[in-house]
């Protein structure tokens, strides 16, 4: 399982139309998050913390600077190589719900890797049931609730194994059973030699799980034993 | 006379025959604040829309039951009768903005409700002010970050001063000092006469306008009130 390193990390969101300021984000942000380990992210609204997952994940690109998995520099990686490192749950989960059934929304990435259909859909299917997610098999993914969203989108990153696995906001949506569900798979997976980073608000979150804090401050990141 | 009332409310979204809201009864009155919790998918926003009259006007499904805002029957008043008396801040507020910027985003309620410019402009700065999102006015309200999406949206929400807030799941994404200058917002309307709606998982705080707040648990298609312990 490999470390992900940020090497002097520089993001903006360029200027759009009608707002055409661009939106600095990140100046050399310099940080490396170690597997086996679980790192709660938090800091005031606006401060960076969807961006730094999305960065992440290879869907924001930085401006300067690097970021590695393990020796390898994310710019020459592929979005489903980075996958196989690197899985989000998103704080708006609909936008990553791209299939109209949930079973082929969890069986599509599987298809992707080269999984045979018959077999990712029996996957599919026991992922759905490892969720509580059987009742709403037949709803399509856009008409679920947000905890439904959040569930079945955590169902498709988790069946992939990515080594480290980010929920950002995730938690707050969800009820009392799935969130011990979710936290439940995030120790499995750091037993495992994988990693965590969970965003979220909550203060007691890193306490509860003996993580890692880190605290995104506007223009600054200090991280917390 | 009750801000909300609804009695033996049935409602199953079209092609599922599941009765998500299976007999809700439920009123709330001027100045009083009502929680609502339970597990995920079992109806809150459901219930939200219910309220906001977009149920059964705008959404397809089986319902029944009799629902009333401020004495009027929802389903002739319809949304946008009901947009006069309520302010509704979704679970996703992205889906809901339009304007350029901000600023425009806020002042859209209240130049549809026919109020002055310059009654708007003083409206729409004192509550980015009240919110602490001055910062955001020129901004583009599709490119911002959650928590200051739920702020536009909560914003555009209480500026016409409804008499029904129903906000769904729109606290928890905020950070500490924002989510208090929301409550203080919320609880002044509370105080100034509104009905508070709010929809959130369980443990939301005990400072006000909770404090005082009936708390219900949505499940199974009804509500069941909590004791307070
Ligand atoms: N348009 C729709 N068509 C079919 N089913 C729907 C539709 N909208 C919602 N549902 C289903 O109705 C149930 C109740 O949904 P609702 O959004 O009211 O739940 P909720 O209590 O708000 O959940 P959450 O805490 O996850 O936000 C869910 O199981 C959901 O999948
Ligand atoms: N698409 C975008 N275009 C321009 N600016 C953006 C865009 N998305 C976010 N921003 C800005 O970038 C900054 C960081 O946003 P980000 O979403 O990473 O914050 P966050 O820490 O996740 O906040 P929250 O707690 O509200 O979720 C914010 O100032 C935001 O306004
Ligand atoms: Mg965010
Ligand atoms: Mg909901």
């Amino acid at each position: 399982m490999r470390a992900v390193s940020f090497e002097s990390v520089g993001f903006s969101y360029p200027g759009s139309r009608q707002d055409k300021s661009s939106k600095q984000v990140f100046e050399g942000l310099t940080l490396t998050l170690v597997p086996g380990k679980v790192y709660v992210m938090s800091g005031p609204n606006g401060c960076g913390k969807s961006t730094f997952a999305k960065l992440m994940t290879g869907m924001l690109k930085p401006d300067s600077g690097r970021i590695l998995i393990g020796e390898n520099d994310m710019v020459w990686m592929g979005l489903s190589d980075i996958g196989k490192h690197v899985g989000l749950v998103m704080q708006n989960p609909s936008r990553q719900l791209i299939m109209q059934k949930p079973v082929d929304e969890i069986a599509f990435g599987l298809i992707h890797r080269g999984m045979q259909k018959d077999e990712a859909a029996n996957v599919a299917k026991a992922a759905l049931r490892d969720y509580k997610l059987t009742e709403i098999a037949d709803t399509p993914t856009q008409k679920l609730s947000k905890g439904e969203q959040v569930r079945l989108a955590m169902a498709s990153v988790a069946v992939l194994e990515p080594d480290w696995l980010l929920l950002d906001e995730s938690l707050s949506c969800l009820d009392g059973a799935s969130r011990s569900k979710v936290l439940d798979k995030v120790a499995r997976l750091v037993r495992h030699g994988g990693g965590a980073l969970i965003i979220s608000h909550s203060k007691d979150l890193a306490y509860e799980l003996g993580a890692i804090r880190i605290l995104i401050e506007r223009g600054g990141v200090s991280v917390v034993v | 006379m009750s801000v909300l009332v609804l009695s033996g409310i049935k409602f199953a979204y079209s092609g599922s025959n599941r009765k998500v809201l299976d007999g809700v009864d439920l009123s709330i009155e001027k100045g009083e604040a009502v929680l609502i919790s339970g597990p995920s998918g079992g109806g809150k926003t459901t219930l939200c829309l219910v309220a906001a009259t977009i149920i059964p006007t705008r959404v397809q499904g089986d319902f029944s039951g009799m629902a009333e805002l401020m004495g009027q029957g929802t389903r002739k008043l319809g949304p946008s009768g009901a947009s006069e008396y309520v302010g509704y801040v979704m679970q996703e507020p992205e889906f809901s903005m339009i304007m350029p910027t901000v600023e425009d985003e806020i002042a859209f309620g209240l130049e549809n409700r026919g109020r002055e410019p310059a009654e708007v402009a003083v409206a729409v700065e004192g509550v980015m002010t009240r919110l602490g999102m001055e910062g955001l006015a020129g901004r583009d309200p599709r490119r911002l970050s959650s928590g200051e999406k739920q702020l536009v949206a909560m914003a555009s929400a209480v500026v016409h001063k409804p008499q029904l807030v129903i906000l769904d799941e729109a606290l928890s994404g905020l950070d500490d000092d924002k989510r208090a200058l929301a409550l203080a917002e919320l609880d002044a309307m509370r105080q100034g006469g509104a009905a508070l709606l709010i929809a959130e998982h369980a443990g939301t705080g005990r400072q006000a306008p909770f404090l005082s707040a009936r708390r219900y648990v949505l499940q199974d298609g009804r509500l069941a009130e909590e004791v307070s312990g």
